[in-house]
């Protein structure tokens, strides 16, 4: 058991001790980070910390042990206290550069802001990086496209990003509008019938017959919906961790 | 020559002029209003007691207008100032560019030219003007300016020569037409359609149906300022045209039924269509009319014609002289045009973004 426990207890002691503003949010034992970039990653999660009140938190870790990489994330995260608020609200990159494992992990409100797709598009963009083994660009692309998610689900950023649609609606009903006015401006028009000079009560419909002919029937094969769509690689679904804390996540190899 | 006749004031001798509110002939100097048939017992007694005087010249050899032009164009002499009046062969009335005096001319309206009837006119000179204020107020996209800088140029009151066809329509129309029913049977959406044919027949009177007669008036236009009433039509009397313009028609009854019939066949097929109900599709295949009593009379409607000019353009305008029904093409500035467009589009743009900032940020939106 305690065999077990090595791996997290040595990367938890690495960020002790400490409060929150003061924990480290970078963690490196696998040393695949200059101190520059260690430094300017710090920075920015710190940033984002202090704009958004959200935790980034990136561990680079050699082996795991017989940890899966979900439960170990979720332990590092919950037991290393990380999180903003009552939900502890943040996000994690797990790296096992050994086994060349990863794992990103929601809590708290991330669960609701990084949705699966959303995780999706993450690893697609890191994903490249990390296989070549370039470590400091991948994370500081993570770091940057956390930063970009939570500012596009902020009031701003979600006005923001339905300005276009508003835009076109506009322009629609602004056509719609003035057109209109245009058509207002003309009232030269060709009379089409008489229908003003019908005498009142003139009309007498005298014959009025409906005869049936004949019936075409057509028959139309309905479709049916396939099964359930299976879900992504590295498990989508949402797990709780030993300390009783709900999470998502996504992973797989690199 | 002939003289062009006009009716004189038996009070103070001015010319009289028709008044579309009195309906009787005014004399704008003495304030006077006469009955149309008392002048025309004045006329009656002056006639008799009048001989004229014999101050004869003899005249120059003059080679005259030249067979097309007698035919476009007839001289006349004013009554009231003796001026020649030139007017072409189908203006009834006018007025002389020297003295202004109203002027009848004569004979363009008699024998087959003589309307069965005439519409006065209800509407003053007046009121066709605030008509044209009314007109374009409110119109946000006409050029500023517009309604200060164009200048009315012309404004006429005119008996426009219609004819009026009546008859009725005896008419049998086919249709093609489907009904469908679906229902499901198993993996299978079933759909059956059952096709008809309908037949309608019926009948209905037309009355006065107008066609303007006059080539010089806009078909277009003449037919925008319907609907007339003209049951309330007088019988012709040329005291009706006093100060006003009339023509008398160039397009024969025959030459304006097509129109007529045209009207009448989409009215009859419109009607004919509102009585087939309950297809999901029904398309018209024949229709055949038949009119039985058909007859046009000739009649004078009244018209009030407004040109102004703005940059160097015409506009013209017109108003009903029985209804008060006014149109008239107004001019567009492309500049007011993208205003609204763009000023629409940003304003929703903008505005409802920054609505939807608020929602998100008081929580109402999720």
């Amino acid at each position: 058991m305690m065999k077990r426990l090595l791996p997290l207890l040595l990367a938890l002691l690495l960020c002790a001790p400490c409060a929150l503003s003061e924990m480290e949010r970078v963690v490196d034992p696998s040393n695949v980070l200059t101190a520059d970039t260690e430094a300017r990653l710090t920075e920015k999660i710190q940033k984002i910390a202090d704009q958004y009140q959200f935790d980034v938190v990136i561990l680079n870790i050699g082996d795991i042990g017989s940890y899966t990489t979900y439960d170990f994330a979720a332990d590092y995260y919950d037991y290393g206290g990380y999180g903003y608020g009552e939900t502890h609200d943040g996000i994690m990159l797990l790296l096992v550069t050994d086994t060349r494992d990863y794992y990103l992990m929601n809590t708290g409100s991330a669960e609701r802001i990084f949705k699966d797709s959303v995780l999706t598009d993450i690893e697609d963009d890191i994903l490249p990086y990390l296989r070549k083994n370039r470590y400091e660009e991948a994370e500081e692309l993570f770091v940057q496209k956390v930063e970009n998610r939570l500012e596009a689900v902020t009031p701003l950023g979600r006005a923001k990003r339905l300005f276009p649609l508003l835009m076109i609606v506009g322009a629609g009903i602004a056509l719609i509008v003035v057109f209109s006015m245009k058509a207002g401006m003309k009232s030269v028009r060709r009379k089409r019938g008489a229908a003003n000079y019908i005498q009142d009560g003139s009309f007498r419909l005298d014959r009025s017959q409906d005869i049936f002919l004949y019936s075409t029937t057509t028959r139309r094969r309905i479709e049916t919906q396939s099964g359930p769509r299976i879900g992504g690689s590295g498990g989508g679904g949402g797990f709780t961790g030993h300390s009783g804390t709900h999470h998502t996540g996504h992973g797989g190899k690199f | 020559m002939p003289t062009a006749s006009h009716y004189r004031c038996p009070c103070c001798g001015a010319a009289l002029v028709f008044s579309s509110q009195s309906q009787q002939l005014s004399c704008d100097s003495c304030g006077n209003t006469f009955p149309l048939e008392t002048l025309q017992a004045v006329a009656d007694a002056q006639a008799s007691n009048e001989a004229g005087d014999e101050m004869t010249w003899a005249p120059q050899e003059n080679p005259g207008f030249s067979g097309a032009e007698s035919s476009q164009l007839k001289a006349y002499r004013c009554e009231a100032c003796g001026a020649e009046i030139l007017a072409d062969a189908t203006t009834a009335a006018t007025a002389c560019v020297y003295c202004g005096n109203p002027s009848i001319l004569p004979g363009v309206l008699s024998g087959a030219y003589r309307p069965d009837a005439v519409l006065p006119f209800q509407k003053s000179r007046e009121e066709a003007m605030a008509a044209l204020q009314k007109h374009c107020r409110g119109k946000r996209l006409l050029p500023r300016g517009f309604m200060d800088a164009s200048q009315l140029e012309k404004i006429t009151g005119i008996y426009i020569p219609f004819w009026l066809f009546e008859a009725e329509a005896e008419a049998d129309c086919t249709y093609n037409a489907t009904r469908t029913h679906s229902h499901r049977e198993g993996q299978y959406q079933v759909t059956r359609t059952d096709h008809f044919l309908l037949h309608r027949g019926g009948r209905m009177a037309f009355s006065q149906v107008p066609v303007n007669g006059s080539q010089k008036a806009d078909d277009t236009m003449m037919e925008s300022i319907e609907p007339f009433a003209p049951t309330e039509a007088k019988e012709f009397h040329v005291g009706y045209l006093s100060g006003f313009q009339a023509q008398r028609h160039d397009l024969d009854a025959q030459a304006c039924e097509p129109r007529a019939n045209e009207r009448i066949r989409q009215s009859v097929a419109s009607v004919m269509a509102s009585t087939v109900h309950g297809y999901a599709t029904v398309a018209p295949a024949k229709t055949h009319i038949a009119l039985e009593h058909g007859r046009a009379r000739q009649v004078l409607l009244p018209v009030w014609l407004l040109n102004t000019r703005w940059r160097d353009k015409t506009y013209t305008f017109a108003m009903n002289g029985q209804t008060g029904k006014f149109i008239g093409d107004l001019p567009t500035d492309r500049g007011r045009f993208l205003e609204y467009l763009l000023g629409i589009a940003l304003g929703i743009g903008l505005g409802g973004t920054a609505l939807v900032y608020l929602l998100l940020t008081m929580g109402v939106m999720g």
